[in-house]
């Protein structure tokens, strides 16, 4: 009887002992603020079509919100917001066809999280890379319907070239409208 | 690590108890759409390539490899899934093979990320984001959205097991956000009328 009891206290506690590591060491990110278009670093506004960004320079934000220095790895996290500022058409974002360079540069190339960040994330010493790696991707701006009023936000991952100084990168961003099939192209440089 | 587990859940009956208890946690439940389903005949794509698609995770010097058999996952859960946002919807290997529908339905695997356990209670959550594209039967894009699903594993059973039921989980979760963003999209909803 007592040593049933002792081996069901130590199982209790073996259990315990498994579980609660868990419960204090969950990497938690905290939540990116929702900046207004307007209260981005740089804005624009075509047809209806409002677009703002806010690059991410500063180091310690960068660990702050994404437990990982992507300036150290040549790579700048940039806030995008776009908003439908139309009365009466939807328009589309389709990620894929977003594409980035150096404002100097006639050569495009694409933000790609895939391509990309996991590569780094698993050479370096990041605490809980696989966690790291899917905020990532759960903060990256995706392809989006917009109807009038409505907005799509996240960030793009993009290379920087640039020593100390970084070169100014052009971001274009392709908007389909849905009724007429408009198509014009936002662009921003940061 | 399961392996383990399982071995201890069986062996103990605090153990017993959570391991049985509810194994997943779907990590969000969509919103039942208030307006119903689209009064449309649609046409899901599923290709070939899109159900042999597997991910491979981790794999490098510190990290195991764990293989996530996402495009079977989407085969057998993707057609049920959809089928409460339409009044009818049909399963096509490819566009070509839509017939009459007035809508195609095209997903396309975008990303998927899974954190590991660090202990042998810890859980897992894993994400996966499916690209939706409408067309219309000209092949003109209706509407496009980037669908997040997600669920949380706690393991059990071998390890094989539990990753294929983990991902048929974030796969039913993918669905569900999916119907409930495509009944709530006003473009889709202003052809069903």
């Amino acid at each position: 009887m007592l040593r049933d009891d002792l081996v069901r206290r130590a199982s209790l506690g073996i259990i315990a002992s498994m579980a609660m590591p868990h419960l204090a060491l969950a990497t938690t990110f905290p939540t990116y603020p929702q900046l207004a278009v307007k209260e981005c670093a740089v804005s624009a506004n075509i047809d209806g079509a409002a677009i703002g960004a806010q690059p991410m320079e500063d180091v310690s934000e960068q660990k702050k919100f994404f437990k990982t220095s992507m300036a150290s790895k040549g790579f700048i996290p940039v806030y995008i917001v776009i908003k439908n500022e139309t009365t009466d058409e939807s328009f589309l974002i389709e990620k894929s066809k977003i594409t980035y360079s150096a404002a100097t540069s006639n050569a495009p190339t694409q933000p790609d999280v895939t391509n990309s960040v996991p590569r780094f994330l698993f050479g370096a010493f990041v605490k809980d890379p696989f966690a790291v790696q899917q905020n990532l991707i759960k903060q990256e701006l995706q392809s989006a319907t917009l109807p009038p009023g409505a907005s799509v936000r996240g960030f793009l991952y993009l290379q920087m070239k640039g020593n100390p100084v970084r070169e100014k990168i052009s971001v274009k961003i392709p908007v389909e409208f849905s009724k007429a099939g408009k198509l014009l192209q936002l662009a921003v440089i940061i | 690590m399961n392996s383990l587990l399982s071995r201890y859940c069986a062996n103990t009956l605090v153990g017993f108890s959570l391991c049985l208890g509810s194994p997943f946690t779907l990590l969000s439940q969509a919103p039942n759409s208030p307006s119903g389903p689209l009064h449309l005949n649609a046409a899901l794509v599923l290709s070939p390539e899109l159900c042999a698609k597997k991910v491979k995770k981790g794999g490098g010097a510190f990290t195991g490899k764990e293989i996530f058999d996402v495009g079977a996952a989407a085969c057998r859960q993707l057609e049920p899934g959809m089928k409460p946002a339409f009044d009818s919807l049909t399963r096509v290997d490819s566009v070509e093979s839509a017939g009459s529908a007035q809508v195609i339905l095209l997903p396309e695997f975008v990303e998927s990320s899974a954190t590991r356990p660090a202990f042998i209670l810890s859980s897992q959550k894993m994400i996966l984001l499916i690209q939706w594209t409408v067309k219309d039967s000209g092949g003109h894009t209706l509407w496009i959205q980037t669908v997040e699903g997600a669920a949380t594993g706690h393991g059990g059973g071998t390890h094989n097991s539990y990753l294929k039921r983990l991902v048929e989980d974030v796969m039913k979760n993918s669905a569900e956000q999916a119907v409930a963003s495509m009944t709530a999209a006003p473009e889709l909803r202003a052809l069903s009328k």
